[in-house]
């Protein structure tokens, strides 16, 4: 409960407060007060929790199968997205803005990895990875910045007839 | 110029690392997202706060279920998009700070997406990763007109619903004694709130759900 907080907060994070310390006894008349039916609650948190850890475990396999596809896999997904192998090994680094990602790009690439859009999304997020750092220097890494896909299609020199076509996003 | 939502940005921000931090390691985290199966009471509680997180954001809440929000958390938390220092905060106080800091992002994007405009800095990235923290960023970002339009317009309405609550109950009543002191005095704690106020707990309990179940009926109805 922050002074720096404009009142509103404050009364959300005293009614949070309030929700995470109130004793196992007491809470479902609290949530029933504030308009929950607690059995609800608990039946949508079981689903959101098994969801997460489908969706988890679904993005670990993703990013290992992106990570680790032999140099001639490579070449055979590129080409079928229609991409530069380049612009496949950035994704694979997470060196694209994933919410910049069209919809419809996503889904072919998840096709592609046997996953899920949700767990392909999962995937592509994080931290650049260090693999896009690999230097000889004594120097510290620099990690390349994360751009905007359009941007990963435009510095891998794609066409703009190739460019428009992959931002297309009608899925 | 410095806004409100600024402060809230700083407040609600990712929790950050520290020298000394003792972070949880992969399996911790995805030891604690599972234990949440089976502890219904932790689960039941931050699906009521995701809830009420939702409640505020009038743009997010058109898409979001609680349970959405509260899934999201997860998933960045499990995939490692966000640390856990666990010398510093436990682990459903890391799934809330995540939800805040998420929602609060998503809810300046959608409410510009809403209003057909797209601001150049949402589509740059920082080099953290992941799209919520750079969304972050762009929040302290207060330059534009339509930043500082949008936060005076969400301050007065939220400002003016906290007044409407207020005005609901009498000069005397604890609700509005506990309105007040939330409103003009800082506080950590439930227990400094009420012993300031002298009552006694289940009198504040009370108080609370009454204020709890006014507050849900201001709500708009979808």
């Amino acid at each position: 409960m922050n002074a720096k907080k404009i009142p509103d907060q404050r009364f959300l994070d005293a009614q949070i407060a309030l929700i995470m310390g109130t004793p196992d006894a007491e809470l479902d008349e609290l949530l029933q007060a504030a308009g929950f039916d607690a059995q609800d609650l608990a039946a949508r948190g079981a689903g959101a929790v098994e969801r997460a850890l489908a969706v988890i475990e679904q993005a670990d396999k993703a990013s290992a199968v992106l990570e680790s596809l032999p140099v001639p896999r490579q070449r055979e997904v590129a080409s079928r997205l229609g991409i530069r192998r380049s612009v496949l090994a950035a994704l694979a680094e997470h060196r694209a803005v994933v919410e910049t990602i069209p919809k419809r790009f996503l889904h072919r690439l998840a096709n592609e990895v046997e996953t899920t859009l949700e767990a392909m999304r999962l995937a592509l997020m994080g931290p650049v990875a260090a693999t896009a750092s690999q230097h000889k220097s004594d120097k510290a890494p620099e990690l390349p910045k994360q751009v905007t896909f359009e941007q990963l299609l435009r510095d891998a020199a794609m066409t703009e007839d190739e460019i428009a076509e992959l931002m297309r996003d009608d899925a | 110029m410095p806004t409100d939502e600024d402060d809230e940005q700083r407040e609600d921000e990712e929790i950050g690392t520290q020298p000394g931090d003792d972070l949880a390691t992969t399996d911790e985290i995805r030891k604690a997202i599972r234990n949440l199966y089976r502890d219904v009471s932790t689960r039941k509680r931050l699906v009521a706060v995701a809830a009420l997180i939702v409640r505020g954001k009038p743009h997010l809440k058109r898409q979001f279920e609680p349970e959405d929000l509260f899934q999201e958390a997860l998933e960045r938390i499990g995939r490692e998009l966000r640390v856990w220092p666990k010398n510093r905060v436990d682990f459903p106080g890391l799934v809330i700070g995540v939800m805040k800091s998420w929602s609060h992002s998503l809810e300046k994007k959608k409410s510009r997406e809403d209003d057909g405009v797209v601001m150049e800095h949402e589509l740059t990235s920082a080099d953290r990763g992941d799209d919520a923290p750079n969304l972050e960023e762009t929040a302290s970002d207060s330059s534009t007109p339509l930043d500082q339009l949008e936060a005076q317009e969400h301050d007065a309405k939220r400002h003016s619903l906290l007044a409407i609550l207020k005005a609901q109950f009498g000069p005397q009543k604890l609700e509005t004694k506990i309105l007040e002191t939330i409103m003009n005095a800082s506080f950590e704690t439930h227990e400094e709130i009420r012993s300031a106020l002298g009552v006694g707990e289940a009198d504040y309990r009370n108080a609370w759900k009454v204020l709890m179940r006014a507050a849900k009926n201001l709500e708009p109805k979808e």
